[in-house]
């Protein structure tokens, strides 16, 4: 534990003097005020979405977009370049495994997709008038385990590209199918049978479907919840089993 | 005792032979340098004690452990400075240091090895932004943090200025005298020299001498010089009869005898009689480089080159 929270006190530090990280944590917020802007219509309330505004609907989407660019851009290029750097081969000769290594990447990316996805919240409310989640426990929850998973398959990402410089292109090739599936472009309520049910499947489109059923409080999303819990548990294992020193 | 023990080592890569056959021991409390030509299989060596590479054939052992199967263990008791390896461009000179403390679980007082490393004042100075001998001090000072007992330095001094590598010699003398044992790579024979206990000279993979040294140097072959300003002219024929001299020439005003160990003390004694005085007296030990020559047949220079080519 002592090496975990030592390790995650560094990676906090190393993101923080970034410039990078700034990008990270202001562009979800600034997309949504950006595309609200841009799209006519887009705070009106839509008949063919029971009412909803388009803002409200995609606010939950736009949380997850932010995670998965965070996962397969930011977090797989990190780990491409301690390995790149050599950073990886000087920590093998210590006694410390990859497990806090990686669990540090992990948890240090994460509070700062908290903020980040905080901030998008304050600004959507604020901007658009969009209200609160119903459930801030349940929306808190998904989007931890959504983090989770999407981090992780940035892990795998930066395991197993060849350089550092080959992780964000990989991560794209990623991350446009999983935001496609998470309905980014088109909303999951307009997808073809199959393609919604892949996407129930997915971690972008389980966390869509949980986030929006935690800020419109229409029911417990237990199934999405859970697809969430496996994701991030079997892609974690993956990132533990894909890891590469050098 | 030995901290290290090495028995015919081997690894192979794509069929050839990097390492083939290499044994030694590292006494406790000593610095054993391993020395050759760039790609001679040191640093495969090395690598194979640290437990980065899985040797093809052999066996070692660091206090006792096996660094594949006790690979944990031999990271506790081993610290490593390696060839090339960098920091997080934006970490701090205290922040890595206190962050490689906490793996393990007895750690050296971080602020005491900033203070021997020169350190001190550079603790606030991101990786990126020290020069190259202070990332090099940085990189011992990691190596260092665990308490190791064996430390093993590959090629330390490579790209400092003379200045530096001279004050990093001292450092690695102030770090023995602190019980830690030293296992040095290095192609640079006059680091061997100054600095090392013992020596293997390593060519194309094998130990081709193992000793003090002083002790290869001469076993090599290498003559000892002699070279004075007479205070008065000396009869050159007489001296080059001397016992143990093998050549005497002259240089303007200067002489210059060579010869096996004993010439310096025959030459001066001879001298002395016939009340000459040696003045501007400079003496050359027989070196490595020459030593060098004697073993594999080439100069250093030549087999790095041999290297570079191939």
């Amino acid at each position: 534990m002592r090496v975990l929270a030592k390790t995650i006190q560094v990676e906090i530090k190393l993101l923080v003097r970034d410039v990078a990280t700034v990008l990270w944590v202001a562009l979800p917020p600034l997309v949504l005020l950006g595309i609200g802007t841009g799209i006519p219509g887009f705070g009106d309330p839509q008949a063919d979405l029971g009412g909803l505004r388009l803002v409200d609907v995609y606010l939950p989407i736009l949380l997850v977009f932010a995670l998965a660019l965070t996962g397969t851009m930011s977090v797989s290029t990190a780990l491409a370049t301690y390995r790149h750097q050599g950073v990886l081969r000087r920590l093998r000769t210590t006694p410390v495994g990859p497990v806090p290594l990686l669990a540090a990447q992990l948890v240090a990316s994460l509070l700062f997709a908290a903020v980040a996805a905080v901030l998008t919240i304050v600004v959507a409310g604020a901007v658009f008038d969009v209200a609160a989640p119903a459930s801030w426990g349940v929306s808190a929850l998904a989007l931890a385990l959504a983090a989770w998973a999407l981090f992780s398959i940035g892990l795998i990402i930066g395991a197993v590209a060849p350089s550092a410089t080959v992780a964000p292109a990989l991560g794209s090739l990623v991350w446009i199918p999983l935001m496609a599936l998470g309905g980014l472009w088109f909303p999951r309520e307009a997808m073809p049978t199959v393609m919604r049910q892949i996407s129930d499947l997915s971690p972008t489109g389980a966390a869509v479907d949980a986030l929006q059923h935690a800020w419109f409080g229409t029911g417990a999303p237990t199934s999405s919840l859970l697809i969430l819990a496996v994701s991030a548990l079997a892609f974690g294992a993956a990132a533990i089993a894909a890891f590469r020193w050098e | 005792m030995a901290v290290v023990e090495v028995r015919e080592l081997g690894k192979r890569y794509g069929g050839r032979a990097v390492v083939d056959g290499v044994s030694f021991d590292v006494a406790d409390g000593e610095i054993f340098g391993i020395v050759g030509p760039n790609g001679a299989g040191k640093t495969t060596t090395v690598e194979c004690i640290e437990g980065l590479r899985r040797p093809d054939a052999g066996e070692i052992r660091v206090l006792g452990l096996d660094p594949q199967r006790d690979g944990r263990e031999v990271r506790r008791l081993l610290g490593a400075q390696l060839q090339a390896s960098r920091l997080p461009e934006r970490l701090k000179v205290g922040e890595a240091l206190d962050w490689f403390a906490a793996f393990y679980d007895d750690p050296a007082d971080p602020a005491e090895l900033l203070e021997l490393l020169g350190l001190l004042e550079h603790r606030g100075v991101r990786f990126a932004k020290l020069s190259g001998g202070q990332q090099q001090r940085l990189s011992i000072a990691l190596a260092l943090v665990g308490g190791p007992r064996v430390a093993v330095l590959d090629e330390l001094t490579t790209g400092l200025d003379p200045q530096a590598r001279r004050d990093t010699w001292g450092l690695i003398e102030q770090v023995r005298d602190r019980g830690v044992s030293i296992l040095l790579v290095t192609h640079l024979m006059e680091e061997a020299e100054r600095l090392c206990d013992r020596i293997a000279v390593i060519d194309r993979g094998r130990v081709v001498a193992l000793d003090t040294p002083a002790a290869i140097a001469i076993e090599a072959g290498g003559e000892h010089r002699l070279r004075f300003v007479p205070s008065a002219p000396v009869d050159r024929q007489r001296l080059a009869q001397l016992a143990g001299v093998s050549s005497v020439e002259q240089h303007h005003e200067a002489v210059i005898v060579a010869g096996d160990g004993q010439v310096v003390q025959t030459v001066m004694a001879w001298l002395t009689r016939e009340q000459v005085v040696a003045q501007q007296l400079r003496i050359e030990q027989p070196d490595l480089d020459d030593a060098f020559v004697a073993l594999t047949g080439r100069s250093l220079d030549e087999a790095d080159e041999a290297e570079v080519e191939r």
